[in-house]
């Protein structure tokens, strides 16, 4: 069953087992005070699938479940009363419930649970147990491996790390039982486990401190745990059959919540067997939130927001499996003002804002607009006769007019082929290999002034064949060269998931295995290389690229099997030998309803544009890291899709939203909204902008190691020549395939370095410069020139006292206009508002 | 001790950084040329623009006699560009330019002969950076001078009219990648292309709008020399971007037709003209090792409207088949012959072409795809079954191995010619089919220009193309793939490499040889056996050859290896020329390309080791267990005594042949090289080059020192006049004045005189005036008589003062003149004087610069220590199986005493059964004499056998090694010697 269908479920029943209410007088706990009076309904879940005729159903002694109390309000709001509740069972000696809302079987037989508040609103449940009278064989796999991963014994930082803690080795988070078994029960002639008299295994005595343990003693010996390990001891240590059900996933109840500030809600785990029986791995799940400023949540699953609004998500982890709980917070604010959508982002983005009260900032001036969007599109600064004419311009249009324009000039491929040059880790590495450099490079940049369709530009760098001179994107296997780089280049940059982790075991934090790894890594694996014709530059590291024929498969290095070509969650792909895989590859992730390569792509010039991705690390997508406002995510990879993978098409919705049109200046509600886009979000420029921006202020051309005088920094294609400058403001060196090798951070080097260095001195006092003409236009006052001054790096005329302080400056009695002007120019390059995008 | 680690590391700095020990002697070194080409019927002016040991050039040399050169400046005032004037008649084409210097005629360049008119632009030209406009179809050959110049242009286009625009650079031999785009008015690009492979970009672009397009050009990693030269050419008259077919059949005509763009436009007919003659090669471009592999005809492409194009087009001999799609799957497969050629294209990235070859049991077929060789970027893969079909209809498909590519590199990294392409044979094991499928291995979809293929199918041809190129010798900067001329000092050699490519096992020798030398030259003929790709020409040039250069025509034929007789199973072919463009630089192998011509240049010495041509075999059969010597002797030139080591390379080293080459000692003028071939040595061919070297001591150019020790020496000796002709004025100038101040001193006593006598005369007039009056106031007579006595007396000192101041006066007069003229020759002395000063101030600076200079030429012309290494020999062996195994009884060793004699026993083991008769006898090293002996036969069965040695009283004393008792025995029609060691002590 998917987790789809399981959610389906658990809703339709939750609904169904609405009881009837009794209004009462008063509130405590989660409650909230003087609502009593607005309870709609209350219900007890969850309902499992194979609950016997809605009967919370427990089978065995092991069993246990943990129930959640919801009461509905009337106007619409979920609120957990699990632990506001009074627990009464019919007969009591039937089952026991604890005050955290797990219920534990006691004998066999039916009967009902009733649940109160403490306002006298009540329900009922009925509850079957039976089981009791038999003894049920523990199972290795499912029942005392999640323990392990449970207390942490199988961390990276204990036994569950390559070489062991102090001679025992579990694999790591459990995803290898049969390993831990052998490690477990048979290792060290089999001293770890006593079946003869349990309680004195070593596993228990050490786990829960008995003896001395290096881990301390996570397992107390009253806890469920100890008695599971115990009766597994007992029993003889039994493995379980291979016809045992396995896993195939688990689910949170409830799936979402809308919370208040400072408030609980309990959460319960689900797991869901191929024979399509559930169980209650609350207490074995781990959780963790994704935002701990956010939520915080206990290892039994209750979760508690904190002051920030915003929406929080708190994964469950089990045997490989993940699933989240979202909590949408809301603040509360009056939002009429949220104006009317211009297109499909706005209409997600306003939803989500209304949704958490959240209003906007107010729309942008045209020449916040204006310098914004010219460094986000083509990665410069306005002139200052562009500034002017804009804000004179009272075309309606012009906002929209001006991105077409900016996206059909040069400097817009110049800005995004810098950004994919360097994702492509297109970078020098000997002297030879700088033809590959300028010839990829030149490959990308064509791809993106023509705008190439996206998925035929990523077709053609993954299928790439021949020699770097006649198809430059060879020169992607020249520095991406083993299966596993390619593999995990490939996933981390265009399907957003960083599956390094299933090279070697099952990703801790996602569902990706080895197979899934391999299952890639199959896709490269009939990648033939020759050297390049006539022998040339054998030495080097160009290679021809080709398909060598024969079947494609990639080996699992644990289980020995020989994988099939496999997108990440899409089933193997049956090709012939002569048919390449990389094209079966392409094809699967230019499929519409492929659910990464979209969406890691939209998330990609997302975070371009916006300074955060919808999902964040925009290369990070997974379940555990879920999208800020996924009906966005979702809308805008849709219409990716639908515009033929149309980038600069994606680019003019961006810019065109009122929501990239929103000011950087915060109202007084979303100050502290970090995710919902309820704003601009100020970014730093990147260190090619930056520079490129200090030559157009100082007013001096640019000269790029190599290249002619003039070449802007974003249009360097050899980043090993690049100034000290770039390097100081986190210029990327093309290493890897992660936007995170880009650096906005601020440094104290990078202050230094725009206050003091010799090269920003030079430039700015530079005889040919800005300042120097200033100071020589005597034709014109003051007040022009600094205006102009401002232009350039504001895009904005200077403010009344701005002006005044700045022409007082420069007329200054005795001192040489020209310094005047160079001081004037280097206090605007250290500001903030030039440093930044806002 | 730490000081010392100092000085150890500072000692090992200094010898690593001190590079070569000895230069290598000039040779003439073309780098480019500028403007790299010219129109048909015009003159212009060619610059040397670089190049190495270019000293002394005396003019260009074309491989065309329709391109001459106008005028001849001095070559001593090193020129660097010449006028020259291109023929009307000179067709359009790739044609070689070369200069000719003091060391000798250099590599070629490619100088391009257009049929348009031609526009040269350098940096200067664009003034301010304004574009320059660009006309249609007038060439336009400029530079990127510097590094990351951007050359722009504006080509005014009507709107929908279509331009193409023609980027060259590598046919030029120029090192620029080539990069162009163009952009339209509004400022947006439209079109960009760089070279790929070594095909120059090619824009079209229809001008959507009418205007000014602007139009960059640049290298491609913004690179720039003044060797980065380019050809530009805008033109509306559309080439074809591919020929239909495209190969030239030598027997038969067939209808060519051009594809151009757009591509849904329908074929155009074209007109296809050879172009070039067998002594007058002209190329159609850069045309790479690879393609050389294939006979090329360059041609003529005349299409509609005045449309020319020079392609290069392989050459075929058989019937042309077209590809017909669908042939992508098994049941679509094209039947073919086994003896055709087929044209094939790759139509898109996963484009399967079949053929099926009906065969019969026993057939032998050839099967060849050409698409590197042909200049496509395909790498062509052949999959082949062998399909049977038995007496129940059940078929049986066998996978046959197919070769990948083709791995014959002949000179890696100079001449490479691997090629992804396909020739293997196969023989049919049984009677019923092949099918061959074709494919491309890299999914790369390039336009129909790039994307066919031939197949050739046939039953073998086995044959042979030789290239040729010239290499120096090998030392100092100097190395294998230096481009440079072939030249050969006097008395020194010149070596010419070959190169074979043989086709379907051809398993013959080729004789090569220089049917023509040029006078004082000689070029021994050499065998190239079978198995074997490269071989060395050696140039010999007699120490009176003259100075001068000419064309080398090399003949390949086909011979037996071992007789040499011409066997006719190829015919006698021209050698190939090849040009080395570009050494190796970095990890990039050198640039090489088809030549037009090999032409080799005698110079003048000095060498100090003059070599002449062994007159050994040119093939000698020798036996297992052999030992062999090859005499060389060498004279030397005047002031050379050093010694001459030697060198033998080409021997396999797994060959188990031993060779020790003895230097020539010091003022000795012969050596013995000794082959010492073992039991077990590889039989079969086995050849060596032997290299001579020699530290010389070299003066690069003694004319040019004697000039400026003569100029030197005139300067000094006009100085030395023009001081004495100071002097001489001077003391004129002197005397003139003192002269001038006699006279005046004269003339101002005369004039003094004649004042004091003019005085007198007048008071003596007054005087007789007075007395006049006295007489007519007087009354009475003796008054009257005394003053008329008085009167008469002053009348006549009047008379003789008058008289006085005539001759006073007339001499003032020619005192004066004299004054005059003394003045004039003081005033013209003096000016003797300043003029000759001027001209000794002129030449004062002139002594010191030639002095400088002459400083400076001693300096140079100082005489270096430089390396001749010279080829002196080629050996080629063909070892045979011993046919007997030979042992000296009494040991290896032997002792014979002065005028006595020893009986040496042998024993003889022939192989298996055999029996033949042979003949003992010793072998000597060269130069000790003094032992004797008569041969002796040995019977066919004997199995032993004794020879007497005798020593004479004049034997040397000592211990002979390298002596050999011989077998020597016939073996069909071959003498065969197997040779036993023996060292002979004589007391």
């Amino acid at each position: 069953m998917t987790n789809a269908l399981l959610s389906a479920r658990l809703f339709r029943t939750v609904c169904m087992l609405s009881l009837s209410l009794f209004v009462v007088s008063s509130a405590r706990g989660n409650e909230p005070a003087g609502e009593s009076l607005t309870i709609a309904e209350i219900t007890i879940g969850p309902d499992l699938a194979d609950d016997i005729n809605g009967a919370i159903t427990l089978r065995g002694a092991d069993d246990r479940k943990q129930l959640i109390v919801t009461a509905k309000m009337r106007d619409g709001r979920n609120i957990d009363y699990t632990r506001d509740v009074s627990w009464t069972i019919e007969p009591p000696t039937l089952a026991r419930v604890l005050g955290d809302g797990l219920i534990l079987p006691l004998e066999n037989g039916n009967g009902k649970l009733t649940i109160r508040t403490t306002l006298g609103v009540q329900a009922e449940r009925p509850i079957t147990v039976s089981g009791m009278d038999t003894t049920q064989a523990v199972n290795f796999k499912h029942e005392i491996v999640p323990i392990f991963s449970k207390l942490g014994c199988n961390g990276g930082g204990c036994h569950g790390k390559a070489s062991g803690q102090n001679g025992f080795k579990l694999s790591l988070l459990g995803f290898y039982p049969e390993d831990d078994y052998e490690y477990l029960v048979y290792e060290s002639r089999s001293r770890r486990l006593s079946p003869a008299a349990p309680a004195e295994s070593l596993l228990l005595t050490k786990g829960s401190g008995q003896v001395p343990h290096g881990g301390g003693s996570p397992l107390k010996p009253d806890s469920d745990e100890y008695r599971l390990l115990y009766r597994w001891i007992e029993q003889g240590m039994p493995y379980g059959s291979e016809s045992d059900p396995v896993l195939t996933g688990i689910e949170c109840f409830p799936k979402q919540r809308i919370m208040g500030t400072d408030v609980n809600q309990q959460v319960a785990v689900i797991a869901t067997y191929s024979d399509g029986h559930t169980k209650d791995v609350t207490r074995t799940a781990l959780f963790e939130p994704n935002v701990a400023e956010m939520a915080e949540v206990t290892p039994t699953g209750l979760v508690t927001t904190g002051q920030l609004s915003g929406e929080v998500a708190v994964m469950a982890r089990y045997q490989g499996y993940v699933d989240t709980f979202r909590s949408t917070i809301p603040l509360g604010a009056d939002t009429q003002s949220i104006p009317a959508p211009a297109n499909l982002i706005d209409e997600a983005v306003f939803s989500k804002l209304k949704q958490l009260g959240i209003p906007p900032s107010a729309p942008a001036t045209d020449e916040t607009f204006l310098r914004r969007v010219y460094i986000d599109i083509t990665g410069t600064l306005p002139t200052a006769e562009e500034a002017k004419a804009f804000v004179a311009d009272t075309n309606p249009n012009k906002r929209s007019e001006l991105i077409d324009r900016l996206l059909d000039t040069p400097e817009y491929a110049d800005l995004f082929t810098n950004k994919w040059s360097l994702l492509l880790r297109n970078r020098k590495q000997r002297p030879e290999d700088l033809y590959g450099v300028y010839a990829f490079y030149q490959w990308i940049w064509n791809s993106i002034y023509e705008n190439k369709p996206y998925d035929e530009m990523v077709s053609q760098i993954i299928t790439a064949s021949g020699s770097i001179d006649q198809n430059p994107p060879v020169t992607w296997y020249r520095e991406v060269t083993d299966a596993e780089s390619l593999v995990e280049d490939c996933a981390q940059l265009f399907l957003g998931v960083r599956i390094q982790c299933a090279r070697c075991h099952h990703h801790p934090f996602e569902e990706w295995s080895q197979d899934d790894y391999y299952g890639m890594a199959a896709f490269f694996s009939r990648i033939g290389k020759k050297t390049q014709a006539g022998n040339v530059n054998a030495k080097g590291r160009d290679r021809r690229v080709f398909h060598n024929f024969g079947t494609a498969t990639a080996k699992n290095p644990k289980s020995g099997e020989a994988m099939k070509p496999c997108g990440l969650g899409g089933e193997p792909i049956e090709l012939a030998p002569d048919q390449d895989p990389r094209v079966a590859l392409a094809n699967w992730m230019s499929e519409p309803e492929n659910p990464f390569f979209a969406r890691t792509l939209v998330n990609r010039y997302w975070k371009h544009f916006f300074g955060r991705g919808i999902v964040d690390p925009e290369d990070d997508m997974r379940a555990t890291n879920p999208p800020a406002n996924p009906e966005l995510l979702d809308s805008l990879a849709k219409s990716f899709v639908d515009s033929g993978f149309d980038l600069k098409g994606l680019v003019r919705l961006i810019c065109n939203s009122r929501t990239y049109q929103l000011s950087a200046l915060p109202n007084e509600y979303n100050l502290k909204d970090k995710q919902n886009f309820s704003r601009y979000y100020p970014k730093r420029l990147s260190a090619e902008s930056l520079y490129d921006a200090l030559h157009q202020i100082a007013g001096v051309p640019s000269q790029m190691n190599g290249l002619p005088a003039g070449y802007s920094a974003l249009q360097m294609r050899d980043v090993s020549t690049a100034p000290y400058f770039m390097k100081v403001f986190g210029q990327p060196q093309g290493e890897t395939a992660c936007e995170c090798e880009r650096s906005g951070d601020a440094s104290l080097a990078q202050s230094l370095h725009l206050l003091n260095s010799q090269e920003v001195q030079g430039k700015i006092s530079d005889g040919r410069g800005r300042a120097a003409q200033l100071a020589k236009d005597e034709a014109r006052p003051h007040e022009d020139r600094i205006k102009e001054l401002y232009l350039w790096a504001y895009a904005r005329e200077p403010r009344e006292e701005e002006l005044h302080a700045a022409v007082s400056y420069v007329k200054r009695e005795g001192i040489e206009a020209k310094i005047s002007y160079e001081d004037v120019i280097w206090a605007l390059v250290n500001s903030k508002e030039f440093m930044f995008n806002h | 001790m730490r000081q010392l680690r100092w000085l150890t590391a500072l000692l090992i700095i200094f010898t690593l950084s001190a590079g070569p020990l000895f230069a290598q002697l000039p040779i003439t070194q073309l780098g480019s040329v500028f403007p790299p080409g010219a129109q048909a019927g015009t003159e212009t002016t060619i610059s040397i623009v670089d190049g190495t040991d270019l000293d002394e050039l005396s003019g260009v040399v074309f491989s065309h006699r329709g391109i001459t050169q106008l005028e001849r400046p001095d070559p001593t005032t090193n020129p660097r560009s010449f006028k020259v004037k291109v023929a009307g008649d000179v067709p359009a084409g790739y044609h070689a330019i070369r200069v000719e210097g003091r060391f000798g005629v250099s590599n070629s360049r490619m100088f391009r002969v257009e049929s348009q008119p031609v526009v040269t632009h350098e940096e200067k030209d664009w003034q301010n950076d304004q574009p320059l406009a660009l006309t249609v179809d007038t060439v336009v050959y400029s530079r990127c001078e510097a590094r990351a110049d951007i050359d722009e242009f504006l080509l005014t286009v009507p709107a929908g009219e279509w331009r193409e625009l023609r980027l060259d650079c590598l046919p030029l031999d120029s090192p620029m990648i080539p990069v162009i785009e163009v952009f339209h008015p509004n400022g947006r690009r439209i079109a960009y292309a760089r070279r790929t492979g070594d095909l120059e970009p090619r824009l079209r672009f229809q001008a959507a709008a009418a205007g000014d397009y602007r139009i960059r050009v640049y290298d491609f990693l913004y690179a720039g020399s003044n060797s980065h030269s380019y050809r530009l050419l805008a033109t509306n008259k559309l080439t074809p971007t591919a020929v239909q077919p495209p190969v030239m059949l030598t027997e038969g005509s067939t209808e060519y037709q051009g594809k151009t763009l757009p591509a849904d436009q329908p074929a155009v007919p074209l007109q296809v003209t050879p172009v070039g003659s067998n002594t007058q090669t002209i190329l159609a471009g850069f045309i790479n090792p690879r393609e050389i592999l294939v006979p090329r005809q360059t041609a003529q492409l005349t299409g509609p409207g005045e449309m020319t194009a020079i392609r290069s087009l392989p050459t075929t001999n058989k019937p042309l088949i077209s590809e017909q799609e669908p042939n992508n799957e098994l049941a679509e497969t094209q039947e073919i012959s086994n003896n055709c050629e087929v044209i094939g294209y790759f139509n898109a990235i996963d484009d399967i072409d079949r053929y099926r070859i009906p065969v019969q049991k026993g057939d032998v077929l050839w099967l060849q795809l050409f698409a590197q060789r042909d200049g496509q970027l395909l790498d062509p893969l052949a999959l082949l079954e062998h399909v049977t079909v038995d007496a129940n209809g059940k078929e049986t498909r066998k996978a046959v191995n197919v070769p990948d590519d083709i791995a014959t590199n002949l000179v890696p990294n100079v001449f490479d010619t691997l090629t992804d392409d396909v020739d293997f044979n196969v023989t049919a094991p049984e009677a019923g089919w092949y099918d061959l499928t074709v494919r491309n291995r890299y999914a790369v979809q390039d336009d129909e220009t790039h994307s066919h293929y031939r197949l050739r199918v046939s039953p073998p041809e086995p044959g042979f193309q030789v290239f040729a190129y010239s290499q120096p010798p090998v030392a100092g900067k100097l190395a294998v793939d230096t481009p440079a001329g072939c030249v050969a000092r006097r008395g020194g050699t010149a070596l010419i490499k070959l190169a074979v490519s043989t086709t379907h096992g051809y398993n013959q020798g080729i004789l090569v040889e220089a049917p023509h030398p040029p006078p004082g030259v000689r070029i021994p003929p050499v065998l190239i056996p079978p198995g074997t790709t490269t071989a060395n020409l050696i140039i010999y040039a007699s120490a009176d050859a003259p100075v001068g250069f000419a064309e080398l025509q090399l003949l390949a034929k086909s011979v037996n290896p071992e007789t040499l007789a011409e066997i006719g199973l190829v015919a006698g072919q021209s050698i190939v020329p090849v040009e080395l463009v570009a050494p190796t630089q970095g990890n990039d192998p050198a640039v090489s390309r088809q030549g037009h011509q090999l032409v080799a240049s005698v110079i003048e010495p000095p060498v100090g080791v003059h070599y002449q041509p062994q007159e050994t075999p040119v093939v000698q059969v020798v036996t297992q267990s052999q030992q062999v010597w090859a005499p060389l002797s060498i004279q030397r030139g005047e002031g050379f005594a050093d010694k001459v080591t030697l060198k033998a390379e080409g021997l396999d080293k797994n060959a188990k042949v031993t060779v020790e080459t003895p230097e020539i000692a010091k003022e000795a003028t012969q050596s013995n090289v000794r082959f010492q071939f073992k039991a077990d040595t590889k039989e079969g061919w086995h050849t060596c080059d032997l290299l001579g070297e020699a530290t010389i001591q070299f003066v690069r150019n003694p004319p040019a020192l004697a000039r400026a020790e003569a100029e030197f020496n005139r300067l000094t000796e006009l100085v030395k006049a023009t001081e004495a002709k100071v002097k001489t004025a001077e003391e004129a100038a002197k005397s003139a004045e003192s002269e001038l101040k006699t006279q005046q001193t004269t003339l101002d006593q005369q004039k003094e005189s004649l004042n004091k006598t003019t005085a007198a005369i007048a008071e003596l007039k007054k005087a007789i005036a007075d007395l006049d009056q006295q007489l007519t106031a007087a009354t009475e007579e003796a008054a009257k008589a005394e003053l008329q006595e008085s009167k008469d007396a002053k009348q006549t000192e009047l008379t003789a003062a008058e008289a006085e101041l005539k001759k006073l006066t007339a001499a003032v007069q020619d005192l004066d003149a004299k004054v005059k003229e003394l003045t004039a020759r003081v005033a013209a002395t003096k000016k003797n004087v300043e003029t000759a000063k001027a001209e000794l101030a002129a030449a004062q600076p002139k002594v010191e610069a030639a002095k400088k200079n002459f400083d400076k030429v001693k300096n140079e012309q100082k005489p270096a220590g430089v390396k001749q290494i010279d080829y002196c020999g080629r050996l080629v062996f063909l070892v045979k199986k011993a046919p007997l195994k030979l042992t000296t009884k009494p040991g290896a060793e032997i002792s014979l005493k002065k005028g006595e004699s020893l009986e040496v026993e042998v024993e003889l083991a022939r192989e298996g059964d055999a029996k033949f008769p042979a003949e003992l006898t010793f072998t000597l090293p060269p130069g000790l004499s003094g032992l004797s002996w008569a041969p002796v036969s040995i019977g066919p069965e004997d199995k032993t056998g004794k020879i007497r040695l005798m020593a004479g009283a004049d034997a040397p004393s000592g211990k002979h090694t390298l002596c050999t008792v011989r077998a020597v025995c016939q073996q069909g029609d071959q003498t065969l010697a197997v040779d036993a060691p023996l060292t002979i002590t004589i007391p």
